[in-house]
């Protein structure tokens, strides 16, 4: 579709001042049917081949680090997977490096920073995509053996695709703790105004509680539900359009009924950069926003500020919400 | 406000964001985004070397050997930088050096490329229209090579004139130069063209 034969590229605006840019434009225009270059044209089967070839090489590349992985040869959830194969092997060898660095039975850290996502499989076989921003911690068993405990720690906004076990899975949050079989799930857990965890459940069943109190509650597929900042519960599960929720991961954005400060720092985290906000913009204020595919900030920017009759302009580092 | 999602008719504007987006994704080593990228620029990739080098084959290894040194270098390559720009130039390298190797850079560079094998029209086209993109395709292969270049780039593989300058290695204002002059010649050869058709068509 893009840089394909069907792009057709505007008359450059530095041509425009030129005397005889009607006549320029004229010639620029016919150039349509005349494509030098028409020669070639991928078709699905060749670019196919092509690409294969080429993954294959990396992999070659890579085969060292990729041998260390974790993965389960033969798993569903390797089969699924194979494609991010390399990244995940990465990744898991970075964390087998901090492994064998610090000796068991320490913890695990596997950081996506601001900018970055990163997916991460488990011993037993569970993958875990981080959101830009968010830190993922476990104790040295994930990677090692035994299946009876299965536990991490999450800082920030991760989609979990658990495979089903003997044991129950638990995400720890800094105010919420959420247990599972086997199923897949997103969780956000932002400790700021208007913050909490934020649970929706792709498919399988979850229990969702406020830490360390047993009270929860249970919801399936479909449904979302939160431990709001300070909460000693979780509210009741709704159902919920998951698209929204979930448009990170093919690096969207979206923030449904979110405070204004809430969705700077979203953004702030997802673009590593700088959001500075003037006196006179209410920051409280609700809004939703989604992006199915990616988009860039100054075209998000732009649609919130159209939103709520705001301004922005670039800073250093970053721009600046101003009334 | 929510906002549906985009269709496949994109604007200029968010195919860049959109490449710089795979660009970013790339250099943390997304290789979901090096996929992304490598089909979705490919097919042009290739008719520019072709364009040098005159042989598709060529041409093909050159492109997947520049996607190869991309991957393998993602970690030094700013993400902030135009991905277009660094694959085009990267390519231009490889086609030159593979035409150099075969000892015929010498007489590339001091009379100009040998016009690469064409394919037929668009077969959409009215009979009036083909002869028109075929003379076209001829007063291009005509120009002179460094117009002819910035023209291909600029046109048909939808580079601004920034990036056109950073795969060429001359300054923008040599682009914008080279494809006003292009562009120049093409509407003089069109004119005559037309008059002639004119005199044909009166007599």
């Amino acid at each position: 579709m893009m840089g394909g034969q069907n792009e057709r590229p505007p008359f450059p605006a530095e041509l425009g001042s030129e005397p005889d840019a009607g006549d320029l434009e004229e010639v620029w225009s016919l150039l349509d049917d005349a494509r030098a270059d028409a020669g070639f044209v991928d078709d699905g089967a060749a670019l196919d081949q092509a690409w294969a070839r080429l993954a294959g090489e990396i992999q070659g590349l890579e085969v060292d680090v990729d041998a260390v992985g974790p993965t389960s040869p033969g798993s569903g959830a390797e089969r699924s997977s194979r494609r991010l194969a390399p990244v995940w092997g990465l990744v898991a060898a970075a964390a087998a490096a901090i492994f064998v660095m610090v000796g068991p039975p320490a913890t695990i850290t596997v950081e996506a920073g601001p900018g970055e996502s990163r997916s991460v499989t488990l011993a037993d076989g569970s993958l875990v995509e981080l959101n830009s921003g968010s830190t993922l911690s476990y104790a040295r068993w994930v990677t090692g053996g035994s299946p009876r405990a299965r536990r991490v720690h999450l800082d920030g906004e991760a989609f979990l695709q658990v495979v089903p076990g003997d044991a129950q899975f638990l995400v720890r949050t800094f105010n919420a703790e959420v247990t599972v079989l086997g199923t897949a799930f997103n969780v956000r857990a932002r400790e700021e105004p208007g913050g909490g965890t934020d649970v929706a459940v792709q498919s399988g069943r979850v229990r969702l509680a406020a830490a360390g109190i047993g009270k929860g509650v249970e919801m399936e597929g479909g449904y979302a539900a939160s431990v709001e900042l300070g909460a000693t519960e979780p509210g009741s599960p709704t159902l919920t359009r998951l698209e929204p929720v979930l448009s990170w991961r093919t690096r969207g954005f979206a923030a449904v009924d979110l405070p204004l400060g809430s969705i700077l720092a979203e953004l702030e985290r997802r673009f590593d950069t700088r959001l500075e906000v003037s006196e006179g913009v209410a920051l409280d204020e609700r809004l939703t926003v989604h992006y199915q595919e990616p988009s860039s900030l100054e075209s998000i920017l732009r649609d919130i500020a159209t939103a709520r009759g705001l301004g922005f302009r670039a800073i250093s580092g970053g721009y600046e919400i101003h009334p | 406000m929510d906002r549906p999602s985009h269709d496949s008719s994109r604007t200029t504007g968010s195919e860049v964001d959109l490449m710089g987006v795979w660009f970013r994704r790339v250099v943390q080593s997304d290789q979901a985004a090096f996929e992304a990228l490598f089909r979705a620029m490919r097919s042009g990739l290739v008719n520019y070397a072709v364009q040098i080098t005159g042989d598709e084959a060529t041409a093909a290894d050159i492109v997947q050997e520049a996607f190869l040194r991309f991957w393998q270098r993602r970690a030094e390559h700013d993400p902030s930088g135009s991905v277009k720009a660094l694959l085009f130039r990267t390519v231009r390298n490889l086609a030159l050096n593979s035409v150099r190797d075969g000892k015929r850079r010498a007489k590339l560079l001091a009379e100009g490329y040998e016009p690469p094998l064409r394919s037929a029209p668009p077969p959409d086209l009215t009979l009036a229209g083909r002869e028109l993109a075929g003379r076209l395709r001829e007063w291009m292969d005509e120009l002179p090579d460094r117009q002819r270049e910035a023209l291909t780039l600029s046109r048909f593989q939808g580079l601004s004139h920034e990036e056109v300058a950073a795969v060429m290695e001359v300054a923008p204002r040599t682009v914008n130069n080279h494809l006003v002059r292009a562009l120049r010649t093409l509407k003089e050869r069109l004119e005559s063209h037309r008059e002639g058709s004119s005199v044909k068509g009166a007599g």
